[in-house]
């Protein structure tokens, strides 16, 4: 549990202190996806159930769509602007 | 040996996440992304769940920090950009809220307020849940004749749920519920897929202009 919820810390306070670089905020929104499916899995090992590891699949498939659609949106920002900076 | 293993891959992790939110190159911070996705895979692998392990290996570092990667080199962003946002004072503006947030994180942490284990739960919570499975069961066969039959059916219903798994490996488990019971999540999650497959097309796509 403590090594999911240190690497959960470490997610969100990169995603905090780094507003102005969006890569990074990509980057700490799978390190928290990480943390999370890492603590359900974990637990649910403890338990001795294997729904969590059926569930860590779910969210494993659902974080590659959403880092997909996320750096789609930031390739096509970047056309639009020239610059990924958050605020000019 | 297992245990002092299992440390360093937890204590690598965290120092590889530490230098991915510290590293002012993109470049080095998926870089060594790819060493938290490593490092996290080998510790699940180390303690018997293989098939997640293999799957953060695959996925993660196969597909999605490539993907990063792969858009962090096309951009092609100019160093100097990226270096001199930290230093014009918007570091010390987030400051407090990341203390908030780490101070209630170290909080749960240092005293643990939520149990993290099983035999520091008390057993009342158990007997809890229990019975209000029992008792939804009780409700939705009221009136019917199946009022004692529906406890029958609740126990018996989860004795042949825990005996179907114990003669399965790991990834024989996963899979038969995977495909049997929650088989609507798989179709959901499939669709989810296709969108994500669909909506980066449409958004880079750059139409072609026709001449009428």
């Amino acid at each position: 549990m403590n090594l999911s919820m240190v690497l959960f810390l470490i997610g969100i306070l990169g995603f905090i202190l780094n507003r102005k670089n969006i890569i990074l905020m990509l980057i700490s929104i799978e390190i928290m996806l990480l943390a999370v499916t890492l603590l359900i899995i974990l637990s649910s090992f403890s338990f001795d159930d294997i729904l969590g590891q059926t569930y860590g699949i779910y969210v494993i498939a659902i974080a590659g769509a959403e880092s997909a659609i996320g750096l789609g949106i930031l390739v096509a920002y970047y056309r639009l602007r020239g610059s990924i900076a958050i605020k000019s | 040996m297992n245990t002092i293993l299992l440390d360093l891959l937890a204590f690598g992790s965290v120092l590889s996440g530490i230098l991915v939110i510290t590293s002012r190159n993109p470049i080095i911070s998926v870089l060594f992304l790819i060493s938290v996705f490593v490092n996290v895979s080998c510790y699940l692998i180390l303690l018997g769940i293989n098939f997640i392990g293999l799957t953060y290996l695959i996925i993660y570092v196969g597909a999605v920090a490539i993907l990063f990667l792969f858009v962090v080199m096309m951009m092609n962003i100019k160093l100097v950009e990226l270096t001199e946002v930290n230093q014009k004072g918007e570091y010390t503006n987030t400051l407090p809220l990341g203390a908030i947030v780490g101070s209630l994180f170290l909080y749960e942490l240092a005293f643990q307020p939520v149990p993290s284990s099983v035999s520091g739960m008390s057993s009342t919570i158990y007997n809890l849940f229990d019975e209000i499975n029992l008792l939804s069961v009780n409700t939705s066969f009221k009136g019917t004749a199946f009022n004692s039959a529906g406890i029958e059916a609740y126990t018996s219903f989860n004795n042949l749920w825990d005996n179907a798994f114990t003669s399965f490996q790991q990834l024989e488990s996963v899979g038969s519920s995977l495909y049997t019971v929650h088989m609507m999540f798989l179709i959901i999650a499939s669709m989810i897929l296709l969108l994500a497959m669909i909506g980066p097309i449409v958004l880079t796509h750059k139409p072609t202009k026709r001449l009428h």
